[in-house]
């Protein structure tokens, strides 16, 4: 390239100006709908005004520069690698290899990007006597967890390659696997044990599949495809994400089947926290009865606390020594803070014990809106390290060793530097703006719904004076006695309850609670059930990995499914899916039932649908629980778990996954009707 | 820049050919006689692709496959009974066929595979026919006893004194724009393909980056006579006089059947304006009559579209790429559009499957020394992978 073009530098900077722009610009109308959704729905519908409103305005703006980025590189840098080694590789060597290789990749991978936090996020509200082996696996056994669904992937990619190499039709696939995940999910939902990780296996298989796992992948496939196509179509390269995540789900039931035999069966709370079990219950926890203690403060109910304890005297003694001995918080409650403790664990009687205790005292810290920033930015570089290079490294010494030069080296430099820094803006932004934004919503939603007051802090009135009240009326003539409350230079008439005061220490207690939004509480449950389906949908728009699907799947149809179109409608699946999984949690629906009905419905729409467009419905519900759904998500199905006392967080995302791929299957069905139709009606007219 | 080791025989009355003149020149030297031959370039709906891969197989004829779209416009009334008609553009995917065949049995092979997809029916796609010259090992291979024993449409009235305008676009989204265009003037069912240009962004340095290397490719056939004017009203339309645009040309094509389907949705009709345009091309044998656009007509810009051209278009395995581009460059020809093929080998065996379609549209002056540079590089000298057609472009128009 000897006769190289001068660009003046003005002209650059023009050149420069206009695709960054309209790169961000593409990202800005992404998340756009999210965003307002999200402060539209707390401020107008949920009436509460924004905590660190600019913090959050920050990280949204870090959201958009990181998904400008993070795409932009993985199209200059990433996935012209992943195609050269998908192309390159069938040509040199045989099978075997490509199929080793295959496992490494997809092992690696999982390690690369790990989805275990968010699993253990999902399961934070899981109680040790109810799922035994639930929660061992996401304790205890968390390193086996993540082994097998590296096994499982890894084994997907390794199928996946063999399919692209043999140009097998996905079909088979489908009809052999999913049928086979589906009798397991049977098998389990009727075993006492193995029915508590339905919900962590399939969840599994939907959040293995990362962002920056699911371009390569991608990429690597279609460049597999392109050496071995039959030329029964080019829309290759795609079902790997679908094998990536249906084997996890069979890794995942399969070790949860080994683990079963040495834990514990489900007992009831108090027989599980009862002296004479302590050493069975300590089993789930590696052994460590302080740990058993801990789990009946944390997650237990006031039964389970008092069957740990030898008598109600040892009980009320150990709630009182809460109060100022730090030991016994270090005991009893390990790294939850007392505060804490009370305000989402005690009863009203453990509450009333631990009455001196300053509750708000925690929150009124004044921060810079800033000031999480920079170690928020520090540590997700770590975690973008860990997630871009190795997987990119082990992709540039295959090319090394299959003797292959790459052309742009310049280019995948810069694409790879671009998406590493892209990653580290999107996902620090996620955790400052997006993520603290739907926590906050998630937070207030419960009381769309919850039919009682919520109890929210305490105030101690000292030198209360009775002669200060005053009486009111009722309507139905009921008489109530108020009195004037003195807050910030205002006067309130508070109601007055005769059981609060203490006549001796003249000390009376305010409780504060929040009053439910709507005493109907089935418009509440819509309201949530509707905020689910907006939310599920707005997420899925910004999700990065599904843009690269859609970018990759509208160049190679040349554009005939456009990526907006196909953007589209997985949000819609998932929105429908989110809803779903959230009625479950709602209404306690059993989750196998809901796995198994809308599996059921996806294969028969398979049997119906074309093989490629098959591949990419199968894809789409891979890729769709990325990093903006999975936090928004388990933040919204948390609050709303922790609030009905359900066991787990489990199965939106599993539902998340599957609806997707019904949509896409439907409106692959449409399209194809409107073409045959189109090619008969040609008949007709003649 | 330009590299004038031949100077075309510039005839005042004979109309000059560059394909000609390449194979007089390959022709005396004798190492890779040139192929007289018509390539085909079928344009089927993707769901009727594998009845015509069926066929070519059992003709025994290699063809490359591309995928592409067309666009016609979707015409709904208005909802509540309002007035007017709601017109959008619609894509379907289609698969873009090529194949050579000796020029004697190009009709009968068209004939062959109108009848097995019935491109008789508006919709169903289009067939034409362009004569080139073609460098390949082996000599073509085509199974006459089948050929013979075929099924074949030869009543339908195929169309002659066509030609194919290549416009090739480099801002994204500016292709439908352009499909739009034609679908509005009534010339045919626009084909939009996609290919990969990166000859102007290697000429800089990191900041070529800020260019999209993929380019969008319409092809439009349409009557011989209208093309001159509508190359202009397409590069006004498409702004192709600002550098970094695109270009566009054209190639004669010698016989054809248009998809003449444009419209959809609602007729109210009985016969819809494309039908009666072709009966009354059938009846009156061409497509004189439709004569609009009288070249006079036409402001005449100061940019006269230049002649003589010719397109190079070469097949060959993906890793010769780079090679290829150099043995352009070597002689100034630039602008090289690389698309991806999927090749169906029915002889020998297929061994190279990550094959690419380049084409390049160079001066006249050029095409003898290009030819002989690609020669060189390919594989023609040792199998029946590569080939190289060069076929003749009389106008083309780019940006200097």
């Amino acid at each position: 390239m000897s006769n190289k073009h001068l660009v003046s530098f003005t002209d650059a900077l023009g050149m420069l100006g206009n695709y960054t722009w309209s790169r961000i610009w593409e990202q800005v109308k992404s998340v756009a709908f999210i965003i307002m959704y999200l402060v539209v729905f707390q401020t107008i519908i949920l009436r509460v005004p924004l905590a660190n409103a600019l913090g959050t305005a920050g990280g949204i703006g870090l959201v958009v520069l990181g998904l400008a980025f993070f795409l932009e590189g993985l199209v200059l840098g990433l996935m012209p690698i992943g195609e050269r080694v998908g192309v390159k590789l069938p040509a040199r060597v045989g099978i075997g290899v490509i199929c080793a290789f295959g496992v490494v990749l997809g092992f690696g991978a999982t390690y690369a990007e790990p989805a275990i936090s968010t699993l253990r996020a999902a399961g934070a509200t899981i109680t040790a006597w109810d799922s035994p082996l639930l929660y061992m696996m996401l304790n205890s056994y968390s390193g086996e967890l993540v082994m097998s669904v590296g096994v499982g992937v890894g084994l997907a990619v390794a199928l996946g390659m063999c399919r692209f190499y043999y140009n097998w039709s996905i079909k088979p696939l489908i009809y052999i696997i999913i049928p086979l995940v589906m009798l397991l999910t049977l098998y389990a939902a009727n075993d006492d044990k193995l029915c508590k990780i339905i919900g962590l296996a399939w969840d599994c298989g939907a959040v293995t599949t990362g962002a920056v796992t699911v371009p390569l992948v991608l990429a690597l496939g279609i460049g597999v495809s392109r050496t071995s196509s039959n030329g029964g179509g080019s829309n290759g390269g795609f079902g790997i994400i679908m094998l990536a995540s249906a084997f996890p789900i069979v890794a995942v039931l399969a070790l949860g089947s080994f683990f079963s035999l040495k834990t514990p069966s489900p007992v009831s709370e108090n027989e599980f926290f009862a002296a004479e079990n302590r050493t069975q219950s300590a089993v789930i926890f590696g052994g460590d009865t302080s740990q058993v203690i801990q789990h009946a403060f944390t997650h237990g109910s006031v039964e389970g606390r008092k069957a740990i304890f030898a008598s109600e005297e040892a009980y009320t003694n150990a709630i009182k020594l809460l109060e100022n001995s730090d030991e016994a918080r270090t005991k009893y409650l390990g790294t939850m803070q007392v505060a804490d403790w009370i305000l989402k664990c005690a009863t009203t009687e453990e509450r009333d014990m631990l009455s001196n205790v300053k509750l708000s005292a925690a929150s009124d810290e004044q921060e810079s809106p800033f000031a999480a920033f920079a170690p928020t930015l520090h540590k997700e570089l770590f975690g973008g390290l860990q997630a871009v290079l190795p997987i990119t490294a082990f992709l540039l010494i295959v090319l090394i060793m299959l003797r292959e030069k790459l052309r742009y080296k310049d280019e995948i430099a810069l694409g790879i530097g671009i998406t590493l820094f892209g990653m580290v803006l999107l996902t620090s932004g996620i955790s400052l703006g997006l993520a603290s934004l739907g926590g906050e919503v998630g937070a207030q939603l419960p009381r769309a719904f919850a039919s009682e007051e919520k109890f929210i802090d305490r105030v101690v009135i000292n030198n209360f004076d009775s002669t200060m009240l005053f009486k009111g009326i009722t309507e139905e003539g009921e008489q109530k006695e108020f009195f004037n409350l003195c807050e910030n230079g205002q006067i309130r008439a508070v109601e007055f309850n005769a059981a609060q005061l203490n006549t001796e220490t003249k000390q009376y207690v305010q409780i504060i609670t929040e009053k439910p939004m709507f005493k109907l509480s089935i418009i509440g449950l819509v309201l949530v059930l509707v905020f689910a389906f907006g939310l599920g949908f707005g997420a899925t728009l910004a999700e990065p990995a599904l843009n690269a699907l859609g970018m990759t799947v509208e160049g190679l149809t040349v554009g005939a499914i456009k990526q907006r179109q196909l953007v589209l409608v997985v949000s819609v699946g998932v929105a429908l899916g989110i809803t779903l999984g959230l009625a479950r949690i709602l209404f306690d629906l059993p989750l196998y039932l809901m796995i198994e009905v809308s599996y059921g419905l996806l294969l028969v729409l398979t049997f119906f649908s074309d093989k490629e467009f098959s591949a990419i419905a199968w894809d789409s519900g891979g890729v769709t629980t990325g990093p903006v759904t999975v936090p928004l998500v388990l933040a919204l199905g948390l609050s709303i778990g922790g609030v009905l006392h359900v066991s787990d967080g489990f199965g939106i995302l599993a539902m998340a996954s599957a609806w997707p791929i019904i949509t896409v299957l439907l409106f692959g069905l449409i399209a194809n009707r409107k073409q045959h139709k189109n090619l008969k009606n040609t008949k007709d007219d003649e | 820049m330009m590299n004038s080791n031949t100077t075309p025989s510039a005839n005042t009355n004979e109309v000059f050919s560059p394909s000609r003149t390449v194979w007089r020149t390959q022709m005396a030297k004798g190492t890779y006689p040139p192929h007289r031959m018509s390539r085909i370039t079928c344009i089927v709906d993707n769901l009727l692709a594998p009845k015509v891969t069926k066929t070519l197989a059992e003709l025994g004829i290699d063809n490359y496959i591309e995928t592409g779209r067309v666009v016609r416009e979707n015409i709904k009334k208005r909802p509540f009974n309002l007035p007017g008609d709601i017109v959008t553009l619609q894509s379907s995917p289609v698969s873009v066929i090529r194949f050579t065949v000796p020029r004697a049995k190009a009709k009968d092979v068209m004939g062959a595979i109108i009848y097995c997809c019935d491109l008789a029916t508006p919709g169903h796609g289009s067939i034409f026919a362009q004569d080139l010259m073609e460098f390949s090992h082996d000599d073509p291979t085509l199974n006459l006893a089948a050929l013979d024993a075929m099924p074949k449409n030869t009543e339908v009235n195929m169309l002659n004194k066509l030609s194919c305008i290549t416009c090739v676009l480099s801002i994204p989204g500016s292709g439908e724009q352009l499909a739009k265009i034609a679908l509005d003037l009534g010339i045919c069912v626009p084909v939009l393909t996609s290919g990969t240009g990166n000859d102007i962004r290697d000429q800089l340095g990191l900041i070529r980056i800020t260019i999209p290397a993929e380019k969008e490719i319409v092809s439009i056939v349409m009557p011989e006579q209208d093309s001159n004017s509508i190359i202009r009203l397409l590069s006004e339309q498409a702004k192709l006089d600002k550098t970094g645009r695109g270009f566009i040309y054209q190639t004669p094509v010698s016989i054809g059947l248009m998809d003449t389907r444009m419209k959809m949705g609602v007729q109210t009709s009985a016969a819809s304006i494309e039908q009666i345009i072709a009966a009354i091309d059938s009846l009156k044998g061409g497509t004189n009559w439709r004569r609009r656009l009288d070249y006079s007509d036409v402001e005449t810009n100061s940019s006269a579209l230049p002649q003589d051209n010719c397109e190079v278009t070469i097949t060959s395995d993906e890793d010769r790429i780079d090679a290829l581009r150099e043995a352009c460059l070597k002689v100034g020809a630039k602008g090289a559009i690389t698309t991806n093929v999927i090749p169906q080998i029915n002889t020998g065996e297929n061994t190279h499957k990550t094959m690419i379609r380049s084409a390049i549209n160079i001066p006249a002056t050029q095409a003898d020394s290009v030819v002989n540079n690609l020669l060189d590089i390919t594989s023609i000298k040792t199998d029946n992978t590569d080939k190289i057609c060069v076929l003749d472009s009389p106008a083309a128009y780019r940006a200097k």
